[in-house]
């Protein structure tokens, strides 16, 4: 009796301290420049797509300026990125391999006018926008929190709807 | 942080709801649609007129406190978990590093939700309610009306946020559509804090 205890008990200490990783999987992500390309511009984009590595240890993240998925977006969108819907974006979200992106995250960032404009297609028929002004002017990407904040947001959107 | 986000997005309570915590609040009916929103310069001296929209019975808003940030929480039916988070946040921003006030959206504050999450941006830019003239920062929350049916109802998070950096009549921040977030969530109170720095209240 005290060694079935025993051996129950080592057994669940060995569930317990093993990761649970059954059905796990990380989220997989594309980050899209759409953004005007200039210096300033992709600084920013590089900032994001760099905090979002280091915060996001479970992600994956491909990252691709706005012209080399043109051809997966409706020929009649509007200029702004916050018009776009999830059905816009859902050609993007489909891969060669018949599986999709769990998250389109689409960024505009423009430090030297203070805006940024960023929206998030993911497993739901419902984008997240966010749409930020009055920032300070930049030559440079925005400040190490607005960058912190703005990951922290794309980050959250981007597992509405995820099923590991 | 993925067990963690799954944990958040799945854990809302089930349970009775609250009526809310004060007069003359309503929910905004959340449906995120796009925004017509060419960046656009931030024009402090462009008071427009404000939109015209049913905000039911007019409820004036609450005053603010000189330099105080505002907290305005747009929402119907509250469940006891979206309360007791609520309180968590009132009770961090009467004493930690940002301060800040949470109230009920007064009838103005309404209108000026409405006019930045519903349907397109606004062809004007509403007027800033006169409650806000000293308030160094604002940010309107939607919450977002339970789902389920009683009595295993459960949070339906946070929606739209919009905030402003009063004279400004252009807001610093529009968010529409959910992140999922809720009172489950343990970063709650951080993202009210973070976003009121961001828009400048943190001294």
């Amino acid at each position: 009796m005290t060694r079935r205890l025993v051996a129950a008990a080592t057994a669940l200490a060995a569930l317990a301290i093993a990761p649970a990783r059954a059905g796990w999987r990380p989220v997989e992500m594309l980050l899209v420049d759409a953004g005007r390309r200039d210096p300033v511009g992709i600084r920013c984009v590089v900032a994001i797509a760099n905090q979002l590595r280091e915060a996001g240890e479970d992600l994956v993240l491909s990252r691709r300026p706005l012209d080399k998925i043109r051809l997966t977006l409706p020929a009649d969108l509007a200029p702004s990125i916050l018009t776009w819907t999830a059905a816009d974006l859902r050609a993007t979200r489909a891969r060669a391999d018949g599986s999709t992106y769990d998250a389109v995250v689409v960024v505009d960032c423009r430090p030297d006018a203070g805006t940024v404009d960023v929206v998030i297609a993911r497993n739901s028929d419902e984008v997240a926008t966010l749409r930020l002004r009055g920032l300070p002017p930049r030559t440079s990407a925005p400040p190490a929190a607005t960058i912190a904040w703005l990951t922290a947001r794309i980050e959250s959107a981007s597992y509405v709807g995820f099923s590991p | 942080m993925m067990i963690a986000a799954l944990l958040i997005a799945a854990c809302g309570s089930k349970e009775k709801g609250r009526p809310g915590t004060g007069s003359g609040t309503a929910q905004l009916d959340a449906a995120p649609a796009p925004v017509d929103a060419v960046p656009t310069p931030l024009d402090a001296a462009a008071p427009l007129d404000a939109p015209t929209v049913d905000a039911g019975p007019i409820v004036e808003s609450t005053p603010t406190t000189d330099g105080v940030a505002r907290v305005v929480l747009v929402h119907g039916e509250l469940l006891g978990s979206e309360q007791k988070a609520i309180d968590r946040l009132r009770a961090a921003l009467a004493r930690g590093r940002v301060r800040g006030e949470v109230v009920d959206a007064g009838s103005e504050e309404l209108a000026v939700a409405r006019a930045w999450l519903d349907g397109a941006e606004p062809a004007a830019v509403p007027a800033l309610p006169a409650a806000w003239a000293s308030a160094p920062a604002v940010l309107i929350v939607e919450v977002r009306p339970p789902i389920g049916v009683a009595p295993r109802r459960q949070s339906g998070g946070l929606g739209g946020w919009v905030g402003f950096r009063p004279p400004s009549t252009e807001p610093v921040l529009v968010q529409r559509g959910s992140l999922g977030w809720g009172p489950a969530d343990d970063l709650f109170v951080t993202r009210f804090t973070d976003t009121l720095a961001l828009l400048g209240a943190a001294p």
